[in-house]
């Protein structure tokens, strides 16, 4: 792989999500509400890294959406017991498909992280990891 | 959508996680990350925090400073978790960086330190958040 002026750099948004009041709550939360980006990029990964294992079969789906909390979904992962159960398990979520520029934010674009009504785990915590690529841009 | 240009900047995000105990139950100065090599020049280019345990406690404040050097080193960056602006999760509460005289400017031998101060603070009695940094930096060679 070669390096290019049109080329990718990468970074990481690393999340904890705790126990309390997301893995072992039933309730619809908002992880990150309209975080600004202020900069053009594209959502390339989604994992979710097991931190402390749950120990009962809960499910808890999260969205990464473009926008407010009921903006355009971009990825997707579910949290179920079969990853969360063992520490260090990282769990890989999906991308929206479509077009080049499907997940893709541009500068004034936000961020948002929820997740609907769920099932409780018992206990359970996850770094959720996103991965962003960008191209070299003047500042805004 | 910012212009894309071959000399123009790459964008990373550096998160730490703040627990409650030791740090948002506590009133003294205590550092979150003392006088870490980064090292590659870069710039802060935004502060923020992110609710992840719902905070209580009356009146409840700490600060944050992110500094350039060691923990009394240049400030250049400042945010405030209050019982406000940590009651509800997944809030984004934007700090402040100050680029005044390139204070949030950081060479290739400059540290990085992100502490609580003393001054404000008050103690939540539960609570957590994400400091999530932004830097942008230029492609450069390897130190």
């Amino acid at each position: 792989m070669y390096p290019g002026a049109n080329s990718y750099s990468r970074t990481v948004l690393c999340l904890h999500v705790p126990s309390v009041g997301v893995m072992a709550s039933t309730n619809a939360v908002n992880l990150m509400l309209s975080k600004t980006l202020g900069f053009a990029c594209e959502l390339e990964r989604i994992e979710a890294v097991t931190r402390a294992a749950a120990t009962t079969a809960g499910s808890r789906v999260i969205n990464v959406r473009r926008g407010i909390a009921t903006g355009t979904v971009v990825g997707t992962i579910t949290l179920a017991i079969a990853t969360q159960g063992t520490l260090g398990v990282v769990n890989a979520g999906t991308l929206t498909a479509g077009p080049p520029g499907t997940t893709a934010f541009n500068d004034t674009d936000t961020l948002t992280i929820e997740s609907p009504t769920s099932t409780a785990f018992t206990a359970g915590g996850v770094d959720l990891l996103l991965t962003f690529r960008d191209k070299c841009q003047a500042p805004v | 959508m910012p212009r894309l240009a071959p000399f123009g900047y790459s964008r990373s995000f550096m998160v730490f996680t703040i627990p409650f105990a030791g740090f948002l139950n506590a009133t003294g100065q205590v550092n979150v990350c003392l006088s870490k090599t980064l090292p590659y020049a870069c710039e802060l280019e935004r502060v923020e925090i992110v609710t992840n345990v719902v905070g209580t406690g009356t009146a409840a404040n700490r600060d944050l400073n992110i500094r350039k050097g060691s923990a009394t080193g240049t400030l250049c960056g400042t945010v405030a978790a209050t019982l406000a602006n940590q009651g509800v999760l997944g809030v984004v509460t934007a700090g402040t960086v100050t680029n005044a005289a390139n204070a949030n400017k950081f060479g290739v031998n400059d540290t990085l330190t992100v502490e609580f101060q003393t001054a404000s603070a008050v103690v939540f009695t539960a609570g957590g958040f994400d400091l999530i940094l932004t830097f942008r930096d230029k492609n450069q060679a390897a130190a």
